[in-house]
């Protein structure tokens, strides 16, 4: 059997697997609430909540960009370890805190923390339409990764269109099915499907030290450059990375909705005891296939790049049948990450559309039943609106990836400093996230994404953060921590 | 009166400890461009940051086991 056949039987089982996961999982929904439809009523349990945190956390980008990322990087791409790390260690900042607060009001979105906080529509209503901008980035970038990893893999048999469509078909009809509880069932065998690829990887191609050492001592003498020690503009973008992607990562609405739907709170603590060592296994083995792949395809460029793994599968495929299942595997597991990440994200940004814009100012008072339709709704019309430009790419994953952090670090002060932080103040907390955004958006679009080697947004949340904390102390009128609610939250 | 429930992030000693490990990830304090030794194949300064991320985690599971209550709320 050829690989791409091979490719095309495997993936096609997968996907047949996951809608009749998602099929049950809609027999199993008791009734159409939002807690219900949007994080399964607070239900996962131990192992489902590590499954979807861990689908979740790693996706397309991990698999493909990463790799594409280290070839063209070098080792300083070792990087993504402890930046992935940054995450977790994030959370223990807020989300002790914010676990316990969602259990008591009920909150289903991160909106609903910040009316509750802050009692402020215009707040919600900006740092909402931030998480949209930043996630919707997200989901775009899983689709893209959806199209090249089926295309690259069955060397156009099946096109890079046709890839994003089918793939963005089924993970709208086991969402729309079966809501949170659909995707964190689906999500848990993504989980162990990623798992077993990479499983896959480490057996089939993480090398032996002294195959490393060769390896290194290749590249060394052909581009040292990927090898000596970084200079300090690079240092300084290691940095940036780590305060990026720990805080913007740590916010994403879909990981935020994660806490929400915790179990108990030992289940969140055993979850996130857990993760912590997940780039070890995941990012890290990636890192080292972009490193070998830098002596065994030369000259990639670009968005080529990203094209590594693919490039690996298929010549794994051809050396033995033994690699060949590897490969299958490994495939497999990459297309169950990619669709993990994205179905969570496209629940998560329904759930903000549904709940924080259409519950909260157009459909005021309509029940929770008609609110979780008219996500259900609100899914397929951002489908119908990303899916068009995905089908169009015109940047690296990378790059989107990028984009997406600079806009979501500028909503993480009103978590990180809201919930620690009782002085906050309302009036402050927008300064700075207003402030940031324009900083961090200005010197992106002006084509500064980086300066001295520090990421745009970084520099936005510098700003945001100092201007939160300095203008809650020239600002002591106003304890916004003590507001009542302007929106009680809905759903249980 | 009952204590309130610990968590990592009234403890200034736990994020100091976390700012040494990533300062010790990441080689900022060696020469830029300098030709590093090979160590378990790869270059000494990425072995380096490999093992702080290790301890990153350890004393992650070290932080949530020991400094974060399971209390649920009622």
């Amino acid at each position: 059997m050829t690989f791409g056949i091979g490719v095309t039987l495997f993936v096609s089982l997968y996907l047949v697997v996951i809608l009749t996961i998602g099929y049950f999982a809609r027999r199993a929904r008791p009734d159409e609430t939002l807690g219900e439809f949007y994080l399964a009523g607070r239900t996962l349990s131990g192992p489902i909540l590590l499954l979807t945190l861990y689908a979740t956390q790693y996706s397309g980008n991990s698999l493909l960009g990463y790799p594409g990322e280290a070839y063209r990087m070098g080792f300083a791409w070792i990087m993504s370890v402890g930046f992935m790390m940054a995450i977790v260690v994030a959370y223990l900042l807020f989300a002790p805190q914010l676990y316990a607060q969602a259990k008591r009001f009920h909150f289903v979105t991160p909106g609903d923390w910040l009316d509750h906080r802050f009692g402020s529509p215009s707040l919600s209503l900006i740092a909402n339409t931030l998480l949209i901008l930043g996630i919707g980035n997200y989901l775009l970038a899983q689709l893209m990764a959806m199209g090249h990893v089926i295309a690259g893999l069955t060397d156009q048999a099946v096109p890079y269109w046709a890839g994003v469509i089918v793939l963005t078909l089924v993970i709208i009809v086991y969402e729309t099915m079966g809501g949170m509880r659909a995707v964190a069932w689906t999500d848990a065998m993504q989980g162990i499907m990623l798992l077993l690829g990479i499983a896959g990887i480490i057996i089939a191609a993480v090398p032996g030290s002294a195959h490393l050492r060769e390896t290194t001592e290749w590249i060394l003498s052909q581009q040292p450059e990927r090898v000596v020690v970084p200079d300090w503009s690079l240092c300084a973008t290691w940095v940036s990375s780590v305060l990026l992607i720990g805080f913007s990562g740590a916010v994403y609405p879909h990981a935020i909705q994660r806490i929400y739907a915790a179990e108990s709170a030992r289940t969140l603590r055993r979850s996130l005891s857990v993760m912590i060592f997940m780039p070890l296994v995941t990012t890290f083995p990636m890192f080292l296939i972009g490193i070998l792949s830098i002596r065994r395809f030369t000259n990639l460029g670009g968005v080529e790049a990203d094209q590594v793994m693919p490039m690996l599968l298929r010549q794994w495929s051809s050396e033995s049948t033994w690699m060949y299942a590897m490969a299958i595997l490994v495939v497999v597991g990459t297309v169950a990450a990619i669709m993990s990440t994205a179905d969570s994200v496209l629940l998560s940004i329904s759930s903000i559309l549904a709940k924080d814009f259409v519950g909260k100012r157009l459909l005021v008072g309509a029940s929770e039943a008609r609110l979780t339709r008219a996500g259900k709704v609100l899914s397929w019309a951002v489908m119908l609106v990303l899916v068009p430009v995905a089908l169009a790419p015109r940047i690296t994953l990378w790059g989107l990836i990028e984009l997406k952090m600079e806009i979501l670090a500028q909503v993480s002060p009103l978590f990180l400093l809201g919930l620690t932080w009782k002085r906050l103040t309302t009036r402050a907390a927008f300064a700075g996230m207003i402030a940031g955004t324009l900083v961090a958006g200005g010197l992106f679009l002006g084509g500064y994404r980086m300066v001295a080697g520090l990421h745009a947004g970084v520099i936005g949340w510098c700003v945001n953060l100092t201007l939160s904390v300095a203008l809650s102390l020239i600002w002591t009128g106003e304890s916004s921590h003590q507001r009542k609610m302007t929106h009680p939250p809905l759903g249980g | 009166m009952s204590r309130p429930p610990r968590e990592p992030v009234r403890y200034g000693w736990i994020w100091i400890v976390y700012v040494l490990l990533y300062a010790a990830s990441v080689p900022w304090y060696l020469p830029a461009g300098t030709i590093p030794e090979i160590w378990l194949g790869l270059p000494s300064w990425a072995l380096l940051s490999l093992l702080s991320t290790v301890g990153i985690a350890l004393f992650t599971v070290l932080v949530i086991r020991s400094f974060w209550d399971d209390t649920d709320p009622t």
